[in-house]
Order: C-alpha cells, then sequence, then structure tokens
C-alpha cells in the first residue's frame, strides 16, 4: 500500500489551493496612487489652463478705432428751441475758426529743422522740396568766471529777418573765452571772412543758417546753436527762401 | 408701364421740391455744430505755442504740427486701441477720449539730454588751440526701443512699435520682453487707477518709428480725429 506524498513546507501551492493564496497588497496600493496622481495632474493642467484664460483675457485688449460718443444735438437747449438761429450761430462759429486756422497756415515755402536728429527741409504743406543734414547746437555748456553759455538751437518758430551773400562773421565773446583769450580791444578781431560760406539766412535771436568750413561734421550736433548746411543744400535753401519765410525749428 | 413712369416722375418732383434732409436747419446744425467742435480744437493748437500731434485715423497720417503747420509726417500702418481689461471685463473711460486736447505729452523710455560742461580754460593772450571733438551721430547716440509711449496727462498713451523685426533680437529675447509687457500691461490693468486708461497702439515704418522717438519735442500736445461712422 502505497502512502500518500506529504508536500514539502516550502513547496508552491497546487492548483486546487488558489483561493487560499494571499492577496499582493503593494499592487493594489500602486493602481490607488495611480489614480491620485492622474487625478492631481489633471487638476494642475485644468488649473493652468483657467489661470492661462485668465491671464489672456487680463492688460491691454487691442481693437480697431471705434466710433467716437457724440453729443446729440437735441441736448444743446438753443439747437432745439431755434434750429435756425444756432445754425446761423453755427455757421458764423465755423467762418470763424477757418480764418484762425487759415491765418495760422504759413501758405508758402518754409523751413523745418529737426534739431535732434540735424536734418533741415524746405516744405510747402505736404510736400518736401528739400531734404538734407545739418548740424545744430551742441547742447554742451560753456563754464567761464563771468558766465556759463549754453550753446543750444532754440525751439518754436521764427523768420528770416536778413539775407546774406558772403556773409563774416562776427564773433561772440564766448568764442574767445572757449579758445582761452582775453577778448581783444582791436575791432578787427572780432570779424572773421569765409567762415559762414557763401549765404547766411538771419533768424531772430541772432541764429543763423549758414554754411561751414567743416562739412565732415555734418549730421553731428557741434555748432553753438547755429544751423550749418552743406555748399549745395544751402544753395538750394537760399532759392527756395525769401525774407519773411518761416523757420520752425523742434 | 405708364403708371411706372407717372411713380417716377412723382418721386422726382419731391425730390426736387423737399430735397430731404439737406435743407433741415436741425440737421445741418447738428452738423455744422459737430465739425464746429473739431475745428475749435484745431483753431486752439493753431493759435497756441506748443508742438502738437494731430493723429488723423482716416487718412492713416500721424502729423507734427506747430501754428498748423506739417513738421513732419508719419504713416500709420496699423491702428489700435487699447482698454486695460481685468478677466475679460474692459474698464471704459469715463469720458470720450476722440477729438479732445491732451496735453504734456512725453516719451517712455525717456530720450535722456546728458550735457557736457566745458570749463573755459584761464584766458591768456595767444590762447590755446581748440581741440575739436567728434561727437555721435544722433543714431548712435539715442537708441531706440522696439516699443515706446508717448503718455499724456489725463490716462492717454501712444504705443509706438515698428512693423519690422529687429534682425539682432533674437526669439528668446523677444519672447522674455514679450512676458515682461504683458507682465506690466496686466499689472497695470489691475491697478486700481491704471496709468494709461486709453492706450493708441500704433505701428510704423521702423525708420519712422525711430525718427518720432529722436525728434520729439518735450510737452507735446495730441488730437485724435474722431471716427464719426
Amino acid at each position: 500500500m502505497a502512502a500518500e506524498p506529504v508536500p514539502a513546507p516550502d513547496a508552491p501551492p497546487s492548483p486546487g489551493d488558489s483561493d487560499l493564496a494571499p492577496v499582493n497588497p503593494p499592487r493594489k496600493k500602486r493602481r490607488l496612487w495611480r489614480w491620485v496622481f492622474g487625478l492631481l495632474l489633471l487638476l494642475v493642467v485644468l488649473a493652468a489652463g483657467a489661470a492661462g484664460i485668465l491671464a489672456y483675457g487680463t492688460g491691454y485688449i487691442y481693437q480697431t478705432l471705434p466710433p467716437a460718443r457724440e453729443q446729440a444735438v437735441d441736448q444743446i437747449p438753443d439747437a432745439a428751441e431755434e434750429p435756425q438761429a444756432f445754425l446761423t450761430d453755427q455757421q458764423q462759429q465755423q467762418q470763424k475758426y477757418l480764418t484762425v486756422l487759415d491765418k495760422a497756415n504759413p501758405h508758402e515755402n518754409y523751413i523745418v529743422i529737426d534739431s535732434t536728429q540735424n536734418w533741415i527741409f524746405v516744405r510747402n504743406g505736404e510736400d518736401v522740396l528739400l531734404d538734407a543734414r545739418c548740424s545744430t547746437g551742441s547742447q554742451h555748456i560753456l563754464r567761464t568766471p563771468k558766465k556759463d553759455y549754453i550753446f543750444d538751437t532754440p525751439r518754436g518758430v521764427f523768420r528770416v529777418n536778413q539775407r546774406l551773400t558772403s556773409p563774416v562773421w562776427n564773433r561772440p565773446v564766448w568764442d574767445f573765452y572757449e579758445r582761452g583769450m582775453i577778448p581783444p580791444a582791436e575791432k578787427s578781431a572780432w570779424v572773421e571772412e569765409g567762415t559762414l560760406g557763401e549765404y547766411a539766412l538771419y533768424l531772430e535771436d541772432g541764429f543763423m543758417i549758414h554754411g561751414t568750413l567743416y562739412e565732415r561734421l555734418i549730421g553731428r550736433s557741434v555748432t553753438h546753436g547755429c544751423i550749418r548746411v552743406g555748399k549745395e543744400p544751402l544753395r538750394k535753401i537760399w532759392e527756395l527762401t525769401k525774407i519773411g519765410t518761416p523757420v520752425f525749428i523742434f | 408701364m405708364r403708371l411706372w413712369k407717372l411713380i417716377m416722375a412723382g418721386t422726382l418732383a419731391l425730390g426736387i421740391l423737399f430735397p430731404a434732409s439737406a435743407q433741415d436747419p436741425r440737421a445741418e446744425a447738428e452738423s455744422l455744430a459737430r465739425e464746429n467742435r473739431l475745428l475749435a480744437k484745431r483753431a486752439e493748437l493753431a493759435e497756441g505755442k506748443d508742438f502738437y500731434l494731430l493723429l488723423d485715423p482716416s487718412r492713416g497720417k500721424l502729423l507734427l504740427m506747430l501754428k498748423n503747420a506739417i513738421l513732419q509726417d508719419f504713416t500709420v500702418e496699423k491702428l489700435e486701441v487699447g482698454l486695460p481689461t481685468v478677466i475679460f471685463k474692459t474698464r471704459n473711460p469715463d469720458s470720450e477720449w476722440q477729438g479732445e486736447i491732451w496735453s504734456n505729452g512725453e516719451l517712455d523710455p525717456p530720450r535722456t539730454l546728458e550735457r557736457e560742461v566745458i570749463i573755459a580754460p584761464p584766458p591768456t593772450r595767444e590762447g590755446v588751440e581748440l581741440q575739436v571733438k567728434v561727437p555721435p551721430t544722433p543714431e548712435e547716440k539715442y537708441p531706440v526701443p522696439a516699443r515706446y509711449w508717448i503718455r499724456f496727462d489725463g490716462g492717454l498713451a501712444i504705443e509706438i512699435r515698428t512693423t519690422q523685426a529687429d534682425p539682432k533680437v533674437d526669439s528668446w529675447t523677444r519672447l522674455k520682453v514679450g512676458f515682461e509687457h504683458w507682465l506690466a500691461d496686466a499689472q497695470m490693468a489691475l491697478s486700481g487707477e491704471p496709468t494709461d486708461q486709453v492706450r493708441i497702439r500704433l505701428r510704423l515704418p521702423a525708420s519712422q518709428a525711430q525718427s518720432l522717438f529722436r525728434g520729439l519735442p518735450p510737452k507735446v500736445k495730441l488730437l485724435v480725429l474722431p471716427r464719426t461712422h
């Protein structure tokens, strides 16, 4: 009689013992963690999306120019009560404004000087008749024991009040100080010929548009306030302007 | 056919007898009053001593003017209006800004002026030889940012951008600068009283945008010609 075999204590369980097999707890935990992680990731993505949408709608939102909000004439009592009188009044007002605008308009060639970028133009309204490089004030300050001199080209509107051919330069006192000289007593030392080029257009306040011996410096801010122009553009400016021509400097 | 001709003739006769609103004093007065409001502003600027910018959206022009004379004109390639917005809710300005005069326009970032002080040498009879220094050109002296503003008192700003990207700036820097600008805009929009209540964004050709930055006079005024329809 054969005896029934006894399984060894550390042998694997037979197929009939599967129900009794222990559950693997780490795998279940891992699955749970995967769910938690997935949910967190979804939340982060959603939060980032929401923040992005909110951020997109925050700041300056640009659109095309909207129509202006007009004040209805009905709100003006005069227009509602006496439309004809109101109309006449408006016509008179319009005439007044148009006269002001017309009076301010140069109606002739005028000079425009861009003192920061060193450009000179001769314009007539929207037409540009000449554009050329020039030199304007260095914006330096010359400190002397008596006084400080600021070498700026002044901004504003001026007029040509004198036009000279072969102009001579009456040296201002700062020219002597700048060169470390005592201003001389003899009058001839105060006059210099040939340094201003062929032409000079005097503006109010003693400033000029003139030529130069230093054409290589044209386009740079090197002057003591005057406007230096090259030989050829200066000739054209001379032709296009006259006494009284407005000069706008900005 | 005869009836059709009669209707046509009748309509024509009515048109001649009553030329619609053209002679209605109220309609004409309304139109004139609208024009006059704008003309009054233009006349005020033309009579003043200040430089001013005239923005004409219908002609795509930005003009620098003084005394009704054009000093410089710029071509506006694109015009947009930006309003501060918080989570898609736009904060509209309290009053109309088109057709009004805006004052004290200044560049942001500013174009700084650095004056050199020269001490006169001690005077002698012979003097000293003048040292001629070659200063930088305006282009070297004033570098222009790709985006800048002209801010006016009262909360209106013009933002100038160029239509051409600077080839020297790489994509990463452009992205970084773009993000910094967005952050600054968002902060401004979220603030209690945004500095820019209305922002007009203008795209100009690069050379003109640079020229405007370098040449803009201080304390400039602005008039935006309104869009009426």
